[in-house]
């Protein structure tokens, strides 16, 4: 006999167990405006990345489209996975003295794990980690990129 | 390809009324391409063998070509959800190789972040086992609070979930100036989400009767295991290493080891409950008191390690993980061991799911909390 | 010598075993006296190790220095090679006494190393190391053992997987990688790779097709 209560006592707390546990979806179920989806695509225009976000290594230029790469290749050396090739050529400046200075600064996004070794690596602060996250595309060729733009030249007063 | 060998699929022979089922490689309960063979008989497991190695990463092999700062970078990939502490084990065994004493700002920091992502990964594996174990409602609900913790590391390091965030010598930024205020912020807010999570789950009888005496593990098998972290300390395998070799800010600070006494799968549910609160509780005694100073000491710009064989040993949300380095005095290591915990954790299995029905192993499997790339490394 | 294990002996009698077996019996008794019970459930039945049980631990820490310990291994195996100045005591063991020296730091009561944290081998131009990281749970004492296969083509070293259980899937790994076949081993088997490759973590391993070498 006291086992039968027992059963029927077991069935009733492990319905209120399950009450228990409906009731805090139902919170949730009737108050959605605490919910904290977002809809991605469409924010995108009121969408902003935390300033460390690190999407994509970026190149930043001024406007008379100078940067501070001396392409010195640290980066190139601090990279792990090799996702960074500096092209570097020699130039005869003004004073008639032979200069190396940057040709191309290569960059395999599709290589890239996002470590920021790059950018703790650079002397002169010429690569930053930019705020770009949609990197997907069709092609994968998209994915070699030359961060310095034509024609750039590297800014004055930057060391070597 | 390789001939087909037999050793792979059958390592004893099959008895009359038994059958072989592959759960995995591709299975939602195996988090990860992790496939279990199984025999049974009707509903009832006999032998469960792990087969492993479907996205084996040959990290270990990789470091041997990487520099010291590189290797760091690389560890987060191994066991995702305790990147930090990963990290934190490289950069503890290159520091001590080097004798290098760090700043106390930087212990603290590791320390939060360590908790911070002791909680992440839990309340992951909240949810998804609660997944496993059919409460769906459970999985939307834990990932929505993980969500802060990743906003936390977004803001601090720029990453959600492969941090890269300790270096050598200490950390790669300092702290966000609203890091304080957020963490605080999260605090009070989980503080009042965890209960619901035990209304939802633990407390809930269908949840319990399925977890409640299955698969027990005893303390002299998890020794004998190996099996450490929350699975080992259910069994009352006091195996925390933040207790037993203090590191980072952990000396500084109380708090409780939590074990339990049963080891079946539901006491293994309540220890990773409870070491949410003191995860918390931890950071509590942290946040405020974080010293002014640097948060990096200057490296080397090539760092080398002496001659020698280093070993550190760092509590991960799933267990010990360690790193053995030997050096021949280069700038890249000789060989580089991580001693992961899953790797151990999940061959106990077999001898704790046998005789347990086929929706038992998925609870036993659910409260181990397995993370594949740990495994295969 | 002679001293070092009176002292063991001491402090072996209120090991943090005997405390941990009060404290279940302990929460044992408040589980009963609370009986399911929402949140407080989960609070009492976890035992929470305080800190006196971690005084106690750390007392036993001390009973046994890294030098007693050593001296201890020393004396019962007089041809056991032992490093000086390392991080922890390191021990290197010939390859034919492995076993038996491995089943004696098990079951001797002052060593009592049952918890094998990490098994592991390393590659070297003469011969393959297999490292053995080992702690005991109750003294908390924390070792190095070594031991050397004769040479690199033939690598053949007994298993320990009879004293460790755990030791049975750390070797099948270190098999894979490394390739050393144990002697005894119930199952061993490639766990990461196919049949077709060789030993990756050896250094003379190469492969043009899988692994790009800048």
């Amino acid at each position: 006999m006291k086992s039968f209560f027992n059963y029927i006592a077991e069935i009733f707390s492990g319905v209120w167990t399950l009450l228990t546990g409906m009731k805090v979806t139902a919170k949730y179920f009737f108050t959605p405006w605490k919910n904290v989806t977002q809809q991605y695509p469409e924010n995108r225009d009121t969408l902003v990345m935390y300033d460390r976000f690190r999407g994509e290594v970026i190149m930043p230029h001024n406007e008379n489209n100078e940067h501070k790469c001396t392409g010195c290749g640290l980066c190139e050396n601090a990279c792990p996975n090799g996702s960074i090739e500096i092209i570097s050529k020699s130039i005869v400046n003004e004073e008639g003295k032979k200069k190396r200075i940057i040709d191309q600064h290569i960059y395999h996004l599709g290589m890239c794990t996002f470590c920021n070794l790059c950018v703790r690596a650079c002397p002169s602060d010429a690569i930053v980690m930019g705020q770009k996250f949609e990197h997907a595309h069709w092609d994968r060729s998209t994915f070699t990129k030359v961060l310095n733009q034509p024609g750039s030249k590297i800014m004055e007063g930057i060391k070597e | 390809m390789a001939e087909f060998s037999e050793k792979y699929i059958i390592t004893d022979e099959i008895k009359a009324d038994e059958y072989l089922v592959n759960i995995g490689p591709q299975h939602p309960s195996t988090h990860g391409v992790l496939r279990l063979l199984t025999r049974l008989e009707g509903e009832i497991v006999h032998n469960v063998e792990p087969h492993i190695g479907y996205i084996h990463s040959g990290i270990e092999k990789m470091t041997e070509a990487l520099s010291y700062p590189q290797i760091v970078h690389l560890t987060d990939r191994m066991d995702y959800l305790s990147a930090h502490m990963n990290n934190e084990a490289v950069c503890l065994c290159v520091e001590n190789a080097l004798q290098v004493e760090v700043p106390e700002r930087v212990k603290y920091i590791r320390t939060i972040f360590d908790e911070l992502q002791r909680l992440a990964s839990h309340q992951l594996w909240w949810c998804a086992s609660g997944m496993d174990l059919g409460a769906l409602t459970a999985f939307f609900y834990g990932l929505r609070d993980r969500e802060d913790i990743l906003d936390i590391f977004e803001e601090t390091c720029g990453a959600r979930l492969t941090l890269n965030y300790s270096v050598p010598g200490g950390v790669m930024f300092d702290i966000h100036p609203n890091f304080q205020k957020s963490v605080k912020a999260f605090i009070t807010k989980f503080r009042k989400k965890l209960p619901e999570y035990d209304k939802l789950l633990t407390d809930n009888i269908i949840f319990q009767n399925r977890t409640k005496g299955v698969g027990v593990l005893s303390k002299e098998d998890a020794i004998a295991f190996g099996v450490t972290g929350p699975t080992g300390r259910a069994s009352g395998f006091s195996c925390d290493v933040r207790k037993h070799h203090p590191y980072s800010a952990y000396p500084y600070i109380k708090f409780d080891e939590k074990l339990g006494t049963d080891g079946d799968s539901f006491m293994r549910w309540k220890v990773r409950m409870d070491e949410m609160w003191e995860s918390m509780n931890i950071i509590e005694q942290l946040i405020d008191n974080i010293p002014e100073g640097d948060f990096a000491v200057k490296m080397k710009g090539v760092i080398k390690l002496p001659e020698g064989e280093f070993y550190q040993r760092v509590e991960s949300a799933r267990g010990e993980f360690g790193v053995y380095i030997v050096s021949d005095g280069k700038k890249n290591p000789y060989r580089v061991k991580f001693r992961s915990p899953g790797f151990s954790n999940l061959f106990t299995i077999n001898h704790i799911a046998k005789g347990w029905k086929i929706a038992d192993l998925v609870a036993i499997m659910a409260t181990f909390d397995l993370v594949i790339p740990d495994i295969d490394r | 010598m002679k001293r070092g294990r009176e002292i063991v002996g001491i402090v072996g009698k209120r090991k943090p075993d005997s405390v941990c077996k009060t404290s279940q019996r302990f929460d044992r008794m408040v589980n009963k006296k609370n009986k399911v019970k929402g949140n407080k459930d989960i609070g009492l039945s976890v035992t929470s190790r305080n800190k006196e049980v971690n005084l106690a631990q750390s007392e036993t820490n001390q009973a046994m220095t890294n030098e007693q310990l050593i001296e201890q291994l020393t004396s019962a195996n007089p041809d056991a090679v032992v490093k000086q100045g390392s991080q922890y005591p390191e021990i290197t063991v010939a390859h034919d006494k492995l076993h038996a020296f491995m089943q004696n730091i098990k079951s001797d009561s002052s060593l009592a190393f049952d918890y094998l944290v990490c098994e592991t081998g390393v590659d070297y131009p003469e011969f393959i190391q297999v490292v053995y990281h080992l702690e005991s749970t109750s003294h908390r004492h924390f070792m190095v053992v070594k031991a050397n296969t004769e040479n690199r083509e033939t690598a053949t070293l007994d298993t320990v997987s009879d004293i460790w259980p755990t030791a049975e899937f750390h070797e099948c790994e270190i098999y894979d990688l490394l390739g050393i076949r144990f002697n005894n081993h119930p199952n061993l088997r490639r766990y990461f790779l196919d049949d077709t490759w060789g030993h990756p973590l050896r250094k003379d391993f190469h492969d043009d097709i899988h692994v790009v070498e800048r």
